[in-house]
C-alpha cells in the first residue's frame, strides 16, 4: 500500500514537475520498470550485479577469515589480544572507501585493490563481534567442554565457536552492508573494476551515455538486492540462532 | 597449567581420598584460603554429600576434584590418580541451567560427550536414548534446550553426565535454582537412577533436607576458612516425618552452627 | 476512505513540488542579454581562448551589469550535467561527450570550435610496439565517451578488426593522473592531449598511435550551448563566437602574451616558455573551423557509440556564426 503511494508519488513527479519531465535527468517509474526489464532480458543488469556479488563473496570471505584468524590469536594470547584492540580502535572508524586511493596506490589499477578495500571494510566489524562473542560466551558449557574431555582446539571449534554464532552474524551482517556499500562507491569512484564493471561501473557508464533511466534501474536493482541481503540473513538466523534460541535482542 | 596425573596405588574400598586438602583463591587485596583442612573419603558406590553454609568453600571443593583447580597442599586421589585434569571419569553437574549447549537437542547433547570420548555415532545415540529414558524424557529427545523448564534441562544434565559411565558422578547444588516441589521429585527421581546405575556420587548443597533424602554419608564443612568437622552417617535415617530423620537434622544443624530458625534451604528458590 | 485521502494527500503534494519547480525555474526574461552567465570548462591548454577572455575580462568590460561565473570541472560529463540542469549556459568540452550528448536529445550545438588537436596514444613499455600488443592491457582515457576512447575504437577497428577489440582494458583517468600512471607504469598505454602527451614524451614515452592518422585533422574541443538559449540571446551568442575567434586571433599574432596569461591562470607552473613552445606545436591548432565531426560521428553511430539521433550534416551541429568558416 505504501509501495503504491510512493510509485504514485514519483509518476506524477515524472509527469508534472519541470526537473521529473527532464529525460536526462529523471526517469520515471515506467521508463525505469522497462529499461529494469530490458537490462535483465539482455544480461546486462545481470551481468553487473553477478560481477558485484563475486567481488563481494571473495571480499568478505578474505575479510572473515582474517578476522577469524586475528580474534583466536587475540584470544590465545595476551599480545594479541592487545594488538587487535588497538588496531580495531584505529580502524573500524575508517569507512571502507577511504583507504581505496592508498589501496590503488599499493596494487595499482586493480582487483587486488578493491579486494584490500573491501576486507578492510569487513575486517573489523566481524573481528569485534567475534570477540565479545568468545569473551561472553557462557563459562559454565565451556567448563562442560572441558569436563567431558574436549581438548583446547576442539573446545574452541565445537563450543566456543557455536555460542559466539549470534555475535558473529551480527558481525557478518554488519560486514556484508559495508561491503556491499564499500564495494558500489569503489567502482563508481574506480572505473572498471578487474575487466567487467559491476552495478557501480553500470551506473557510471549509464550516466556517461545519459541513460538515466538505466541509472534508475540500476538504483533499483541495488535496492532489491539489499532486500535479499536482510532475508538471506534472516533465513540464515532463523535456521540457526532462532531455533537454539540464542538471539538476543 | 594442568601438572601431570601421578599414579599411585589405588586404595582397596576407596574411590575418593581427600587428604588434607587446602584451597583458596587470589583476589587483588591477596590470596585468601577457603577450605582449610579437607580430609574425607568417598568408597565405591557411595553417595557423600558435602554440606555447609554458602561460601564455606563447598564447590571449590568440588571444583579441586572436578580438576578445575588444584589444592595448594594436600591431595586429592581418585581411582589411584592424583593432581587430576578434569575428565569425563568425573563428570559434573553444575547448579546453572544453561549447562546445556543450546544448539544441540537434547539427545545430542547426551550423545556428542560419548563422540568425543571415542563412542560410535550409532552406539552413542543408542545409549543417550537409554539415558534419556532414565531421566524421564524420552518425548523431549528432539527439543532444543531452551524449550525445556529448568528441571527437564538438569534432568538432560544427569542423563549426559552418567551415560559417560564416570568412576563419580559429582554435583554442585544441582537443585539449587528449582522450586522446592521440582526440587523434592528430582531428589527422589536422582536416589532412583543413582541406584540403578550404581554410580559413586559426590553432591554438594546447602540444604540439609537434600543431604538426608539422598545422602549415605554427609560431610560438614564449616568454619572460615572452613574444615571437615565431622562426617555424619546418614544410611539409615529413613523418611522425613520420622523421629531419626529429625535427631539427624538436629545433629547437622548444630554442627553447621545455624542461629536461626530458618534456613537458606527454605524453598526460596534462588 | 482513508486510501482515498492518502492518496488525495500524494498527488498534492506532487503538486505543489511541480509549481514549486516551476518556479523556481529560469524567469524568462526577454532581455537581449542574459543577467547571469556560468561558463564552464576543463583544465589544459586546450580552453586557452576561454582562459584569455576570462583574464582579459573582455565579457565583463562588455557587459557591466551582467554577473559572470567562470567555472572550471573535471569533465565533459560534469559540463554535461551543468547544462542539462540549466546551471550552466556555456559548456566547453570535447567532441566526443558533445556529440553523446547530441544525440541523447540534448537540444544544443557548437558555438565555436577551441581548436583541433592531434591525439596521441602513449605507451613507456618498449615491449609494447604494435596495437595488437594492447590487448587484454589497461589503457586509459579521459572517460569512455571521450574523443579520445572514440578514436581509439576507431583504431581498433582497423588495425584488430573490431571496435571493441580493446574495451575490455578501458579505465578512465583525467590527464594528470593518467600521465602519472603511464610514467610510474602502473597502465600500459595514455591516449591524451597536449601538452601532456608532449610532458609525457619528454619524460620517455612514444607515441604508439596518433588521432589524425584516423580522422584527418579534426575538432577536439568546443564551446557550447543550447539551442533555447542562443534563440533567447541571438546577437549574446554571435559575440561570443566573434569573441572566442579574436582571442584565438590574439594566440596567432601574440603567443608570448598569450603564454604568459596562461602561466598566470596555471599558478606559475608550467612555465611561459613551456606555454610558448606548446602553443606553436603543429600537433595543436585555435581554430574556430570544425573539421572532422561528421566522420566521427559516422563513426561513433557505425559502433554503437552514439544512442539516439544522428546529425545529417556537419551544419547540424553547429550555431549560424560558425557556418561559414566551410567545416566538416
Amino acid at each position: 500500500m505504501l509501495l503504491a503511494i510512493f510509485v504514485g508519488a514519483w509518476a506524477a513527479y515524472a509527469a508534472w514537475s519541470e526537473f521529473g519531465q527532464n529525460d536526462l535527468l529523471f526517469a520515471s517509474p515506467l521508463e525505469t520498470a522497462q529499461a529494469f526489464w530490458d537490462g535483465w532480458r539482455d544480461g546486462s543488469l545481470a551481468d553487473a550485479t553477478w560481477q558485484s556479488l563475486r567481488i563481494l563473496l571473495l571480499g568478505v570471505g578474505i575479510g572473515a577469515s582474517i578476522a577469524v584468524l586475528f580474534t583466536v590469536v587475540a584470544t590465545l594470547t595476551k599480545v594479541g589480544e592487545d594488538a587487535l584492540s588497538l588496531l580495531t580502535a584505529i580502524m573500524n572508524p575508517l569507512p571502507g572507501v577511504a583507504m581505496l586511493p592508498l589501496a590503488m596506490l599499493w596494487f595499482g589499477l586493480s582487483t587486488k585493490a578493491v579486494l584490500f578495500t573491501l576486507a578492510n571494510a569487513t575486517i573489523w566489524p566481524i573481528a569485534i563481534n567475534l570477540t565479545s562473542g568468545f569473551k561472553t560466551a557462557n563459562p559454565t558449557i565451556l567448563a562442560v567442554g572441558r569436563n567431558i574431555g574436549l581438548s583446547s582446539v576442539r573446545l574452541v571449534s565445537d563450543v566456543l565457536a557455536p555460542a559466539a554464532l549470534p555475535n558473529a552474524i551480527t558481525g557478518l551482517k554488519t560486514a556484508w552492508a559495508f561491503g556491499w556499500r564499500t564495494l558500489i562507491a569503489a567502482e563508481l569512484v574506480f572505473g572498471v573494476v578487474g575487466g567487467e564493471g559491476g552495478l557501480g561501473n553500470y551506473i557510471n557508464n549509464a550516466k556517461l551515455y545519459l541513460f538515466t533511466p538505466q541509472m534508475f534501474a540500476a538504483l533499483v536493482t541495488i535496492a532489491l538486492l539489499g532486500v535479499v541481503f536482510e532475508y538471506g540473513f534472516t533465513l540464515l538466523e532463523r535456521r540457526t540462532i532462532v531455533k537454539w534460541g540464542m538471539q538476543r535482542s | 597449567m594442568a601438572a601431570v596425573a601421578v599414579a599411585v596405588t589405588p586404595e582397596a574400598g576407596v574411590l575418593l581420598r581427600a587428604r588434607g586438602v587446602q584451597l583458596g583463591y587470589w583476589t587483588p587485596g591477596g590470596f585468601t584460603l577457603a577450605v582449610a583442612d579437607a580430609t574425607f573419603s568417598v568408597a565405591p558406590r557411595e553417595k557423600v554429600i558435602v554440606i555447609g553454609p554458602s561460601g564455606c568453600g563447598k564447590s571449590t571443593l568440588l571444583k579441586a576434584v572436578a580438576g578445575f583447580i588444584h589444592p595448594i597442599a594436600g591431595e586429592i586421589i581418585v581411582a589411584g590418580r592424583s593432581t587430576l585434569a578434569p575428565g569425563p571419569d568425573r563428570s559434573v553437574v553444575f547448579q546453572e541451567f544453561d549447562q546445556l549447549f543450546p544448539w544441540r537437542t537434547v539427545l545430542d547433547n547426551v550423545a556428542y560427550p560419548l563422540r568425543v570420548n571415542g563412542w560410535k555415532r550409532g552406539a552413542a545415540r543408542d545409549r543417550a536414548r537409554e539415558f534419556v529414558e532414565l531421566t524421564s524424557l524420552s518425548h523431549a529427545g528432539d527439543r532444543y534446550p531452551h524449550e525445556l523448564s529448568g528441571g527437564m534441562k538438569q534432568r538432560v544434565a544427569i542423563a549426559r553426565a552418567l551415560a559417560l559411565d564416570p568412576a563419580m558422578l559429582l554435583m554442585d547444588e544441582p537443585f539449587g535454582s528449582l522450586d522446592m516441589l521440582t526440587r523434592a521429585r528430582l531428589q527422589q527421581e536422582l536416589n532412583g537412577i543413582i541406584d540403578r546405575t550404581n554410580t559413586t556420587l559426590l553432591l554438594v548443597t546447602h540444604s540439609m533436607d537434600e543431604a538426608l533424602t539422598v545422602g549415605d554419608r554427609v560431610v560438614v564443612l564449616a568454619g572460615a576458612p572452613s574444615r571437615v568437622v565431622e562426617v555424619v552417617d546418614v544410611r539409615d535415617v529413613g523418611e522425613p516425618d520420622t523421629p531419626h530423620y529429625a535427631e539427624a537434622r538436629l545433629h547437622l544443624r548444630s554442627l553447621l552452627g545455624v542461629r536461626h530458625d530458618r534456613e537458606a534451604d527454605d524453598g526460596h528458590g534462588h | 476512505m482513508q486510501k482515498l485521502r492518502l492518496a488525495a494527500v500524494v498527488i498534492a503534494a506532487a503538486l505543489v513540488a511541480t509549481v514549486v519547480a516551476a518556479a523556481t525555474a529560469r524567469g524568462g526574461a526577454t532581455a537581449l542579454v542574459p543577467d547571469k552567465l556560468v561558463i564552464a570548462y576543463q583544465p589544459g591548454m586546450g580552453y586557452a581562448p576561454l582562459i584569455i577572455m576570462k583574464s582579459q575580462r573582455t565579457l565583463e568590460r562588455r557587459y557591466p551589469g551582467m554577473q559572470i561565473e567562470w567555472r572550471v570541472l573535471p569533465s565533459g560529463t560534469a559540463i554535461t550535467n551543468g547544462v542539462i540542469a540549466g546551471q550552466i549556459q556555456v559548456g566547453a568540452m570535447g567532441t566526443g561527450p558533445f556529440l553523446v550528448g547530441y544525440a541523447r536529445g540534448i537540444d544544443w550545438k557548437m558555438i565555436a570550435p577551441l581548436n583541433e588537436a592531434d591525439l596521441w596514444l602513449m605507451v613507456k613499455d618498449p615491449n609494447i610496439r604494435t596495437l595488437a600488443d594492447l590487448r587484454g592491457k589497461r589503457i586509459a582515457t579521459p572517460t569512455n565517451t571521450s574523443i579520445q576512447a572514440v578514436v581509439l575504437r576507431k583504431m581498433a577497428e582497423v588495425r584488430l578488426g573490431s571496435s571493441k577489440a580493446l574495451d575490455a582494458g578501458l579505465l578512465a583517468m583525467d590527464h594528470p593522473d593518467g600521465m602519472q600512471a603511464l610514467l610510474a607504469g602502473q597502465i600500459d598505454a595514455h591516449f591524451t592531449s597536449p601538452p601532456f602527451q608532449f610532458q609525457e614524451k619528454n619524460r620517455g614515452a612514444r607515441v604508439l598511435g596518433r588521432s589524425y592518422g584516423y580522422f584527418g585533422a579534426h575538432t577536439f574541443l568546443g564551446a557550447v550551448l543550447t539551442s533555447r538559449f542562443y534563440s533567447e540571446y541571438t546577437s549574446f551568442s554571435n559575440q561570443l563566437y566573434r569573441d572566442i575567434a579574436a582571442a584565438i586571433r590574439l594566440i596567432r599574432t601574440n603567443p608570448q602574451k598569450v603564454a604568459t596569461i596562461l602561466q598566470q591562470d596555471a599558478g606559475g607552473n608550467p612555465t611561459w616558455r613551456q606555454f610558448k613552445q606548446w602553443i606553436g606545436n603543429a600537433a595543436i591548432t585555435y581554430t574556430t573551423r570544425p573539421r572532422g565531426l561528421m566522420r566521427t560521428a559516422t563513426f561513433m553511430n557505425r559502433t554503437d557509440q552514439l544512442p539516439g539521433r544522428m546529425p545529417s550534416s556537419w551544419t547540424d551541429l553547429v550555431f549560424p556564426p560558425v557556418v561559414p568558416t566551410k567545416g566538416s
